[in-house]
């Protein structure tokens, strides 16, 4: 990299915000999804949106790429620098500017993890509803660029139904303020625009949030079934009858093993599948919704289901969940992950699919999702050790992807789309479709200097721009 | 010119389908007519309308049943409007995953009576709800008291097909309820009012009818204890439907003797218990605060609401400036006492406010047009000290030619007009029409 522009970031980020020594910068070479790996020139970490700006406009006048870094929990390749350049890590911008819980809003830097919000007015009766499985870790920014999901999507939405406003840097070297906690307003909606771009229309600086109220009763429940079909059946069941809870989380009998191994979640170990569902709001309408989801189930052919008797105990249900996609470490070397979503109706089709797939790969698959919605994390696990595993556990995902979209689904459903799913968007998207995105993106980032490979097709796969890893694909102790 | 766009237009969409603007008043902008309305029924004839119309530089007003035509400037050109109301079938209902693909042209009376046996809806509630198109919706982004539980158009648009200025048809979004795949198309047309590519099929979230749903309604001494009294409330668990402040006058349109100077309206849908809990909780809370109950309504009533919704429209055309007003909710009182400063002698404000999102609709009456432009002038400098947003939903159409109906939208005006010029280069969607002349 060019010393000039070192000297520069270096000047106006002071010598502890640059990180350059190649072996340092080798932990931001890749984020959770290790397999793509692209080590930047250098890493800054600024204290401020003038900061952020700056390094900006240097990079622009030198040509060099931009990757803005929230805490690299991504699954996508998306906070990886396969051209290089510069990386903007936005950990040190981390400070809770305003909390306003009359007009239920806050405004925090990027750098704020998501947990730590939720934290700071759980109190007073309020919460950040978007719960990605990583929230103790991953940072609002983070959460904001990639329209980050959760469990209680289902109920409250992703991100972007819970980001109002935000500061960006462009990569025209603008800092453009949009939205704002005022939620009615004239003019294009940037803001809804920019969540989920991923990093490739700027780099955001300041996010406004909504706070929500915490719900009156919360009741949490787990159900067994003989198959994942069975339990999918009851999902499908559960929204058709119109109550729509929560969360409404599947797992199948290989991550139950794998989680009672490690977490002793207590789910039943003899069960093939289990059905994890969550219903809040009003506690008279939690009672009655709970005996209606009691009957689904069983009439779907539930084994066994019970209640939540107390805080840890639900504490201990969700704890399961959520360390799930970490505890397949315990049933393989590697997997390949998907984030592929179906209508939710499609549930039952779609896992017995799946699991032909992997079958005809003779490949185990492991299945941890957000049944409710229909987004499916298919694991299809596999051996890099022997040969020839590796590619057909990636035709096998690729397949899993194609059945997915025939029955009317998309590509992701949280994750986003990142390094990794960049060239799956033509399956989705005409030219036509993607021209127009295209252009959109030529206002924010007309040098397609912001975050390049990323989100659209460039008709070579992603490997062949970032070099890839031959360690595990996905490590323990990640979050899905 | 017209006669060879003419033939051009029958060519596409038939003869039957073509028409001259002032023999189709609904399509008038501003008291101005179009030399020609096109009908098309089909997708594709949209993108051979709008082909036709960008091979000549035409202006072109995308409209539905044109209810809401009014919003917006005065056209810088208007050589055609393009009315979808033909495009008007519901596609696809799937009601296990509580979805629905539609045209931009079917109405919301249409598809709330197609979803009502399902025991589903599409729960938005602005004025003259009924008669809005889809695409109309999407375009305008208009919403009433439900935002409060369901939010706006923004949360319920899943995916669109649209047409750009040029007639290329494109998709953003998707059928299912959750997708972050691509840049959010559909979030960037909701509200654009049509300036970056007409709408024509929308992919949509449904929500259950719930079992049960009951209204309140509790009279204030004044709007500033009613607005005490919800933001209590908001503070609360009760998870309410709408929660609306109503004025005198308000309640006077909507048929209400001897109103009190103000009121809230709380709607609470669930199930019939925790509808009855719920319901109790909100007296407490509003009785604690001041009020009294009004009229207590043993059930939802859905009349009484559209009326409520209706009311922020204007009813004397020719002299009533309606406007939405964006603030932070605790501020929605001193938004309304600084309109009220604002107004001079003659002119009688009606006023409803969705509390927990912010908006104030205000449809001031007794204003001539040659006073609206001073008047809409000192609305928004009295409203300056709350940070809000002031937008015309009507003036009279004498006024309308110079009016700023946005008002200002803040430091990102450059960008969202290099966005316009980045999909609709020559500017021949409602050209002049959206916010800094857009």
């Amino acid at each position: 990299m060019n010393q000039r522009l070192v000297d520069a970031i270096r000047a106006i980020v002071g010598p502890d915000g640059v990180v350059v020594a190649p072996d340092e910068c080798l932990v931001y070479e890749c984020d959770m999804l290790v397999f793509y790996k692209g080590l930047p020139d250098l890493v800054v970490l600024p204290r401020t949106t003038a900061e952020v700006a700056a390094v900006v406009r240097a990079c622009l006048d030198a040509g060099v790429p931009i990757v803005p870094r929230g805490s690299g929990t991504g699954l996508i390749g998306g906070a990886t620098a396969p051209r290089g350049g510069v990386m903007i890590g936005v950990n040190r911008m981390d400070r809770i500017l305003e909390i306003d819980l009359p007009n239920r809003y806050a405004v925090v830097e990027p750098g704020v993890i998501n947990l730590a919000l939720t934290r700071a007015v759980e109190s007073r009766g309020y919460f950040f509803a978007p719960d990605p499985s990583s929230q103790m870790v991953s940072s609002l920014g983070g959460n904001a660029a990639t329209n980050a999901g959760g469990p209680h999507a289902l109920k409250y939405g992703n991100a972007a139904h819970h980001v109002l406003g935000l500061e960006v840097v462009t990569g025209t070297g603008e800092v453009l303020t949009l939205g704002g906690p005022v939620q009615e307003r004239p003019g294009y909606d940037l803001t809804g625009l920019v969540v989920g771009s991923e990093g490739t229309l700027g780099v955001i600086t300041k996010v406004v949030v909504k706070l929500t109220r915490v719900a009156e009763a919360v009741k949490t429940a787990l159900a067994t079934f003989e198959s994942i079909e069975a339990a999918s059946a009851a999902v499908s069941a559960i929204i058709a009858a119109g109550i729509v809870p929560a969360a409404l989380e599947a797992l199948d009998e290989p991550i139950i093993r794998a989680v009672e191994a490690g977490v002793h979640a207590g789910y039943p170990t003899d069960a093939k599948a289990v059905l994890l569902i969550e219903l809040d709001g009003p506690a008279a309408e939690v009672a009655v919704h709970a005996e209606a989801v009691d009957a689904i189930c069983r009439a779907s052919g539930a084994l066994t289901t019970r209640v939540a008797r107390d805080d840890a105990e639900r504490a201990l249900l969700w704890k399961g969940r959520k360390e799930a996609a970490g505890a397949v470490g315990r049933l393989t070397n590697n997997y390949v992950l998907q984030d592929a979503v179906v209508p939710r109706s499609k549930l039952p089709e779609i896992m017995a699919q799946i699991q032909a797939i992997a079958g005809a790969a003779g490949l185990t698959v492991a299945n941890v999702f957000h049944a409710g919605d229909g987004n499916l994390h298919p694991m299809i696990c596999y051996d890099e050790r022997v040969p020839g595993e590796f590619e057909r556990a990636l035709q096998a995902n690729d397949e899993i992807l194609h059945a997915c979209i025939k029955l009317g689904g998309t590509v992701t459903g949280e994750h986003g789309v990142g390094l990794d799913k960049a060239e799956k968007l033509a399956l989705l998207f005409s030219a036509d479709d993607l021209d127009a995105m295209h252009a959109v993106r030529s206002v924010f980032d007309p040098r397609g200097l912001l975050n390049p490979l990323k989100v659209f097709p460039s008709g070579t796969p992603a490997h062949v721009h970032a070099a890839t890893g031959a360690a595990k694909p996905v490590p323990a102790g990640m979050w899905i | 010119m017209t006669d060879r766009l003419e033939a051009g237009l029958i060519a596409i969409v038939g003869a039957e389908h073509v028409r001259p603007g002032a023999s189709e008043p609904a399509y008038a902008v501003h008291g101005r007519v179009a030399p020609l309305v096109a009908f098309p029924g089909r997708v594709a004839e949209v993108s051979r309308v709008l082909a036709l119309a960008w091979d000549r530089r035409l202006g072109v007003v995308p409209a539905g049943q044109g209810n809401r035509l009014g919003w917006g400037g005065m056209p810088r050109r208007m050589d055609l409007v393009l009315a979808l109301a033909r495009l008007d079938r519901i596609l696809v209902h799937q009601p296990a995953d509580l979805t629905m693909s539609v045209e931009a042209g079917a109405t919301l009376g249409a598809v709330n009576r197609a979803l009502a046996p399902h025991g589903q809806l599409l729960p938005l509630d602005p004025a003259r709800a009924a008669r809005s198109t889809i695409g109309g919706l999407i375009a305008t982004a208009a919403a009433g008291p439900y935002r409060a539980r369901y939010g706006t158009m923004r949360d319920l648009l899943l995916g669109v097909t649209a047409v750009r200025a040029d007639g290329t048809v494109i998709r953003g979004g998707g059928r299912v309820v959750k997708n972050v795949t691509g840049y959010d198309i559909p979030k960037l047309l909701v509200g654009a009012l049509g300036t970056l590519a007409v709408v024509v099929e929308a992919h949509l979230r449904l929500h259950p009818a719930p079992a049960e749903e009951r209204s309140w309604l509790y009279g204030f001494p004044g709007p500033e204890a009613a607005l005490a009294a919800a933001m209590a409330l908001a503070d609360t668990p009760v998870a309410v439907s709408r929660l609306e402040l109503l004025d005198r006058s308000t309640l006077e349109t909507v048929g209400h003797a001897e109103p009190p100077d103000a009121a809230l309206a709380v709607t609470i849908g669930g199930v019939a218990a925790a509808v009855r809990a719920q319901g109790e909780r909100v007296a407490e809370v509003c009785v604690g605060g001041g009020g009294r109950v009004v009229t207590l309504n043993d059930r939802a009533h859905p009349e009484w609401w559209t009326a409520v919704s209706d009311s922020t429209w204007p009813t004397a055309p020719a002299t009533t400036l309606a406007l939405r007003i964006g603030t932070r909710p605790g501020d929605l009182v001193k938004a309304l006492r600084g309109l009220d400063a604002a107004l001079g002698d003659g002119v009688a404000r009606r006023a409803t406010a969705e509390v927990l999102n912010g908006v104030l609709h205000a449809v001031l009456e007794g204003v001539p047009a040659e006073a609206t432009a001073p008047l809409l002038e000192r609305i928004r400098r009295g409203l300056a000290p709350v940070e809000g947003t002031c937008v015309v939903e009507h003036a009279p159409a004498e006024a309308s030619g110079a009016l700023d109906f946005w008002g200002s939208v803040g430091p990102a005006l450059p960008a969202m007009r290099r966005l316009k010029a980045a999909l609709d280069e020559p500017g021949l969607l409602n050209p002049g029409r959206f916010v800094g002349g857009i």
